[in-house]
């Protein structure tokens, strides 16, 4: 085939590529789940800013399809315990450390931080073992 | 480099061009059919999760301690979302329910060492505080 064919043929599959394109669906998804793991990110901060050491014990995983840092978003549920000891549930879309994916399995236990001026600030402490 | 090598290179890389969009869309195709079918393989076994919490709740680490079961641990504990979480106060919402703080002492200390021991307790702690028991 010609150089002109080829650049029309070109054309063809950019009009075809662009047919289902829906740049406005995919940005809400994408809004959502940034919304998500920035809420996250925030509690996950105020833990590391006024958090007392705590434990979390997994409940549920699930993956989404996300990435952050070349790190997986994982959906998990947590049993999260504080000072006190009484449980409770968290539930949080998450970047999970690459070199700690093999700690999330449901029954594990993790360290964390418990924020004291916000229930839901729950920050795990991926470097570190349960104490 | 001649200027006509380049025209000949533009020309080889327009002539490849369409094959390798042709394959990069087969790619993300199959990736996009695998993804789904990962998605929906972890979404089932997440219900599958949440299924099993809310239908297992049989065997001796589900028997109540000192007469508190899971379920008024699990509405205790929930109660305390109403006082910002303050631990102190389960005692005081243990005793509305006529538990005696040793009795209360107890089971919380016997219901966290289960939860921690055998997952499908926690699980079914989660399942009962959230509602989806």
């Amino acid at each position: 085939m010609g150089f002109i064919g080829d650049l029309n043929k070109l054309n063809k599959q950019a009009k075809e590529i662009r047919k289902d394109w829906d740049p406005g669906a995919q940005m809400q998804d994408a809004l959502a789940q940034m919304k998500a793991v920035n809420e996250s990110m925030a509690e996950a901060s105020k833990a590391m800013t006024d958090g007392v050491p705590g434990t979390a014990q997994v409940v549920a995983v699930g993956p989404t399809t996300g990435m952050l840092n070349m790190n997986p978003l994982m959906q998990v549920d947590l049993l999260v315990s504080g000072p006190g000891g009484i449980p409770r549930p968290v539930s949080r879309q998450m970047a999970v450390p690459m070199q700690h994916m093999a700690r999330l399995q449901v029954g594990a236990t993790l360290p964390v931080l418990v924020s004291q001026s916000d229930p839901d600030g729950v920050a795990i402490l991926w470097d570190q073992p349960v104490t | 480099m001649g200027i006509l090598k380049d025209f000949k290179d533009l020309k080889n890389v327009v002539a490849a061009a369409p094959d390798m969009v042709e394959e990069a869309q087969k790619m993300a195709a199959n990736a996009q059919a695998m993804a789904a079918q990962q998605q929906q393989a972890a979404a089932a076994l997440m219900a599958q999760q949440q299924q099993a919490a809310a239908g297992a709740s049989s065997g001796p680490d589900f028997e109540p301690v000192a007469g508190v079961t899971l379920e008024t641990y699990a509405e205790v504990a929930k109660g305390l979302a109403a006082y910002n979480y303050d631990q102190n106060m389960a005692v005081t919402l243990a005793g509305n329910r006529g538990i005696a703080p040793d009795a209360w002492q107890t089971a919380a200390d016997t219901w966290n060492a289960r939860m921690k021991a055998n997952p499908a307790v926690a699980q079914r702690f989660n399942a009962l505080y959230t509602g989806r028991a």
